[in-house]
């Protein structure tokens, strides 16, 4: 997979010395650097007609903001109480259905290099709260090792949630960009997980992102650099034959890995925000998925209509527990009824929900 | 906007043969879908009170600048010369339209085709940018990018369309979402929507679930909507407008969301059978999606609860009633 190199690098002056700042410049001699003062929200319209354009500008700056916030889950679905660890936002893999495009004020890529007060926030929150299990994601406004090559951000990160006891972290990808994950102490509190899907949805809809065999093997590799692992079937995409090849991409998985090494399986149907549709629609002409019966949730996003989703859901947990039955699979931001009717049971709330996933940190 | 416009006094009036005015050239108009007649009518009575704008061409003809109807209804009332006011021949085509853009837009309002020939006219001469700043609230559009986008493509559509546009038939949305399809399904689709006279929100309906249908279905929307079944609705002598648009967005709702149509239908056919009491109702969450249904019933006083109460009690083991909640 052809890593992230941008044309052009903006940099705020006031981080221009920090190490993170330095390493990605020293990484990309040769790409024009501009230095500014302030970055400067531009025009929505900016945002709309040049987002793939300005993709290629890497934007080195300070986060003013918190690193450390609650998923923002959905309202009226099960949630798990998710925390993200916001280092960088964007992401130029350009999936159609990406819920950046509706969601980010920026179209550049926006890497956050004032690491020293990161860690200090996370130090606070973690310490203040020994006893709360925190399960910590990098993938939510990004893909967690897009800019790895750049950045190595996980040789920072990995040995830091290594050395903390209430804490884990999950790197969520779609790339194979995983050398620097070899060799790092990471006593199995980082988890490093896949969106998985279908060939031809990959093909069509899912950008620039790895073949399914190569995310497969960057799986196998970290598997076998004694990493816990996760996939995440998100967002499994409703087509006429999704349920043949569903059920190769479930073949392929478990041909190479192993389901010990297995946190979980999350599984999540395709839904969106209402604006998102026209985006979609004037980006990628081509793409299909906005064309399957969808109808407004209870949260007001998009989704399947119910029993289509139950029947993905149901299939999909049969092709997997038919590999191993003890898998961990649960449902992203679904009903009490769907979790009930596909895979046969319930948690009976948010935190129960993330009481079972912090306990599949610990097997 | 800060262009100049010619002032009066260099206007000099002179008598033009009317064979002498070139009305086939229309670098300058800015009219469509007029009616000749109240014009025509005007000057049978009084005669013409404002002389046209002309500027002479090398060629010795004369080109109209404001007043193509003016000019339009003396050929037709044959006459043979006109009071005309000329253009100094060195004044300049942007200024020409200047005159004649403001000229229109101090005494009417232009329709939708009109502010699209606007727009287009005076991307001539200005940016996209200039035109958004300066003209669009002349045209009595909102000053935003969006809205040149909408209007700019309108006077390109085929003339049935235009015409329904200005008519009032379709809406600008409409129009803009038919200027992006091929000839074949504009024609089929736009034929259908001027028969149906729908609603601004139902045209819009209409567009989404035909639009989707073929993209979903890999078919043309031509092939959408020339089915036999919105043919025979459109045929169907007992249906009057209103039921025919309806008929057929039910139609169509249908071909887009199959399962949850599907589901509709068999809900409604239980409630049915049901025969739930008079002043009850049950409803199901929107699209069913929750796991709930709400139930209200109207009573007097304690003994008419009494009895919606036992009437529902009787219904606890019927059929339909387990159909709907367990179904």
């Amino acid at each position: 997979m052809e890593r992230y190199r941008p044309q052009r690098i903006l940099i705020e002056k006031s981080i221009r010395d920090f190490p993170l700042t330095q390493t990605v410049i020293k990484r990309l001699k040769g790409i024009p650097v501009k230095y500014i003062n302030q970055v400067k929200p531009p025009a929505v319209e900016r945002v709309r007609d040049l987002w793939l354009d300005d993709q290629k500008t890497l934007l080195l700056c300070r986060n003013k903001g918190r690193f450390f916030e609650l998923c923002p889950g959905t309202k009226n679905y099960l949630c798990c109480l998710y925390k993200i660890l916001n280092f960088a936002t964007n992401c130029h893999l350009n999936c159609t259905y990406c819920i950046l495009q509706a969601y980010l004020n920026n179209p550049f890529m926006v890497l956050y290099t004032n690491t020293d007060e990161m860690f200090k926030e996370l130090d606070n929150v973690l310490n203040q709260h020994p006893k709360t299990i925190y399960r910590i994601g990098t993938g939510e406004y990004t893909d967690s090792l897009i800019l790895d090559h750049l950045t190595s951000f996980t040789q920072m990160v990995v040995p830091y949630f290594a050395r903390k006891s209430n804490a884990f972290l999950e790197l969520k990808t779609k790339t194979d960009n995983i050398e620097n994950l070899e060799g790092l102490e990471h006593r199995e509190q980082t988890i490093v997980s896949w969106s998985l899907n279908t060939e031809p949805v990959i093909g069509s809809e899912e950008g620039t992102a790895c073949s399914l065999d190569d995310r497969i093997r960057a799986a196998y590799q970290c598997q076998k650099w004694g990493y816990k692992l996760g996939f995440h079937f998100d967002p499994l995409i409703y087509y006429p034959g999704w349920e043949d090849d569903y059920k190769k991409v479930v073949d392929k998985l478990f041909k190479t890995i192993d389901p010990a090494s297995l946190c979980w399986i999350s599984m999540g149907c395709f839904r969106f925000i209402p604006k998102l549709k026209s985006v979609i629609k004037q980006r990628y002409p081509e793409s299909r998925i906005l064309y399957q019966e969808f109808i407004r949730g209870l949260d007001g996003k998009m989704r399947y209509f119910k029993p289509v989703r139950i029947e993905m859901y149901t299939r999909m947990a049969e092709w997997i527990k038919s590999y191993d039955s003890k898998i961990f699979i649960y449902l992203c931001m679904e009903s009490e009824e769907v979790w009930e009717k596909s895979i046969g049971f319930a948690p009976s709330s948010n935190k129960d929900l993330k009481k079972w996933l912090d306990n599949q940190c610990r097997i | 906007m800060s262009k100049r416009v010619i002032p009066l006094m260099e206007l000099e009036t002179k008598k033009i043969y009317l064979k002498n005015i070139n009305l086939r050239d229309k670098t300058f108009l800015l009219s469509y879908g007029y009616d000749i007649n109240p014009i025509k009518q005007s000057i049978e009575q009084v005669g013409l009170i404002n002389p046209p704008i002309v500027r002479k061409r090398s060629d010795g003809t004369c080109q109209i600048i404001c007043g193509h109807k003016r000019v339009h209804a003396l050929r037709k009332l044959a006459v043979s010369t006109v009071i005309c006011s000329i253009l100094p021949s060195k004044t300049g085509d942007e200024e020409c339209l200047l005159l004649n853009l403001l000229d229109n837009v101090s005494h009417r309002e232009f329709n939708p085709i009109e502010k699209s020939m606007a727009i287009n006219k005076l991307q001539n001469y200005y940016t996209e940018e200039k035109i958004v700043k300066d003209f669009l609230s002349v045209l009595k559009l909102q000053p935003h990018i969006t809205q040149l986008k909408v209007y700019k493509p309108l006077c390109k559509l085929a003339r049935e369309i235009r015409n329904a546009l200005i008519e009032g038939n379709i809406s600008e949305h409409t129009a803009v979402q038919l200027s992006q399809m091929n000839r074949e399904s504009r024609s089929a689709l736009g034929k259908l929507l001027i028969v149906l006279k729908l609603s601004v929100s139902k045209q819009a309906e209409l567009l989404e679930y035909v639009t989707e249908i073929a993209v979903r279905e890999n078919i043309s929307v031509d092939k959408v909507v020339s089915t036999r079944k919105i043919k025979s609705i459109l045929e169907n002598e007992k249906l009057n407008q209103p039921q025919k648009g309806e008929a057929i967005r039910k139609y169509l709702r249908g071909l887009r969301y199959p399962q949850l149509t599907a589901k509709e239908k068999e809900f409604n056919h239980n409630l049915k059978q049901l025969k739930l009491p008079p002043g009850t109702q049950l409803k199901a969450t929107p699209f069913f999606e929750g796991n709930h249904y709400h139930l209200s019933l109207n009573f007097k006083d304690l003994n008419g609860l009494k009895k919606r109460l036992q009437e529902l009690e009787s219904l606890l083991k019927n059929r339909s009633l387990l159909n709907i909640i367990e179904g």
